[in-house]
């Protein structure tokens, strides 16, 4: 791994402690982003040829809509939800890219 | 101001980093620690990396560090999400199609071997406890953070380059940046005017000016899956890197690259590997789930979802091959 020469000691704690809450603090903004999405799916994924159902999904009191995940004793997850969320769509544009999305 | 950029390798991939308004040397080195910290807590392909000796202790309570309990928990979150098509344990799996080391070395044609493929242990066997520091995972399963893990280390990158930039900016409101790491993107902060440009490609190395279908986001991620990048071959068979959990191969899917915006780039670049996995079932769940996305098919045709938008694109490349992975000289034995 590539590391920079111009970092110093106080440099590297700085880092160190934005790392602790960034890890630290992205379990809170996971659960609060449940309430800020518009929309998700669930899917039970069984194995089937055709095994793609949507299971597991529960409106909340609130209107969003949320999918329970298994919470009793296995692939649980810390705040028994999962959620993927939505974003506003791109736009299109003209002009040089700054970056290129692709597979690596 | 104009943005300004960097470029590296990390991670065994290319990294590129565009801040407005910041100071790059600070981004960049924020980010070079957290890719830093991530090689060494989720990395496959390094003997002493926190996850490669919890594979080793399969079967027992392992304690975790912040950083791997929040890879984990995104993963597990992916895996329930998708019902399953992203899933962290698909260590195994990866290892019995001969992806073993780092791509560069693996890469380069070589001789046959034996594939033995079997659904894959499924997520359902980890066990994380509620504050994200221990682990059980179950004997034999050993866990791959794949897109996800890449996914949250930009979304990573991009929050403590931000913070780092406003630490040493007059004026922190107007700082932005945008962090790809294999062209998986993630936005914080503020963005250019217009927004962040980002060029569709499927292959990740392509030159951010080459022509090609350009979108543009203001804030949250942008990712990129694909069958067409890492691939390589062992005798006739054609393998690539995205497993299917139902065989425990090379997903044999309708697209080749599937493009997702989401909020993180976790969500992306997970929605964007479950699209690959689910085939054609993919168009409806993006649809569920809001995700603008758009999917590209074996034959290059495009199919655009959730609102992402209609250019004047130049038509895809011709064909590209679908996997293989029971080439004649491989055996293949389904199922346990």
């Amino acid at each position: 791994m590539k590391t920079s020469a111009r970092r110093s000691p106080a440099d590297r704690d700085r880092a160190i402690a934005r790392l602790r809450a960034l890890t630290i603090g992205s379990s809170i903004a996971s659960i609060a982003a449940v309430g800020g999405f518009g929309a998700m799916a669930a899917l039970t994924y069984d194995g089937s040829p055709n095994g793609i159902t949507t299971a597991a999904v529960t409106t909340a009191d609130n209107g969003v809509t949320t999918g329970t995940t298994r919470t009793t004793t296995t692939g649980t997850t810390s705040s028994g939800t999962a959620t993927t969320t939505a974003t506003a769509a791109p736009t299109t544009t003209t002009g040089t890219a700054h970056a290129a999305t692709g597979s690596s | 101001m104009e943005p300004r950029t960097a470029d590296w390798r990390a991670l065994g991939t290319g990294v590129r980093l565009v801040v407005v308004d910041g100071d790059l040397d600070a981004a960049r080195s924020a980010v070079e620690d957290i890719l830093a910290a991530v090689d060494l807590a989720y990395s496959r392909f390094r003997d002493d990396s926190e996850i490669v000796g919890l594979n080793a202790r399969a079967g027992a309570v392992v304690a975790l560090s912040p950083l791997l309990g929040r890879a984990i928990d995104a993963a597990l979150r992916a895996a329930a999400a998708t019902g399953g098509a992203v899933d962290p344990t698909v260590g195994r799996a990866m290892r019995a199609i001969g992806y073993d080391a780092d791509f560069d070395r693996i890469r380069n044609p070589a001789g046959p071997i034996e594939l033995r493929l079997e659904p894959i242990p499924g997520w359902q066997s980890v066990r994380l406890s509620a504050n994200r520091s221990e682990v059980q995972v179950r004997r034999g399963v050993e866990l791959d953070l794949g897109s996800v893990g890449k996914g949250l280390a930009s979304d990573l990158s991009a929050a403590a380059a931000l913070v780092a930039m406003q630490d040493v900016a007059t004026a922190p409101d107007r700082c932005g940046v945008l962090v790809s790491l294999g062209g998986d993107i993630a936005c914080a902060g503020s963005a250019p005017d217009g927004g962040w440009r980002i060029l569709i490609s499927e292959d990740s190395d392509t030159p951010a000016d080459a022509p090609g279908e350009v979108v543009a986001i203001q804030t949250g991620a942008l990712a990129t899956s694909s069958t067409t990048v890492r691939r390589w071959r062992r005798g006739d068979a054609d393998l690539h890197h995205l497993i299917d959990p139902r065989t425990g191969g090379s997903v044999d899917s309708p697209w080749r690259t599937a493009s997702v915006a989401a909020a993180s780039c976790v969500d992306a670049n997970t929605a964007a590997t479950a699209s690959i996995v689910l085939g054609d079932a993919a168009v409806a769940w993006l649809g569920t789930a809001g995700l603008p996305a758009r999917l590209v098919a074996r034959d290059g045709s495009v199919t655009r979802v959730g609102g992402w938008p209609e250019p004047d694109d130049p038509p895809e490349p011709a064909d590209a091959p679908g996997p293989n992975p029971a080439g004649p000289e491989s055996s293949v034995v389904l199922g346990t």
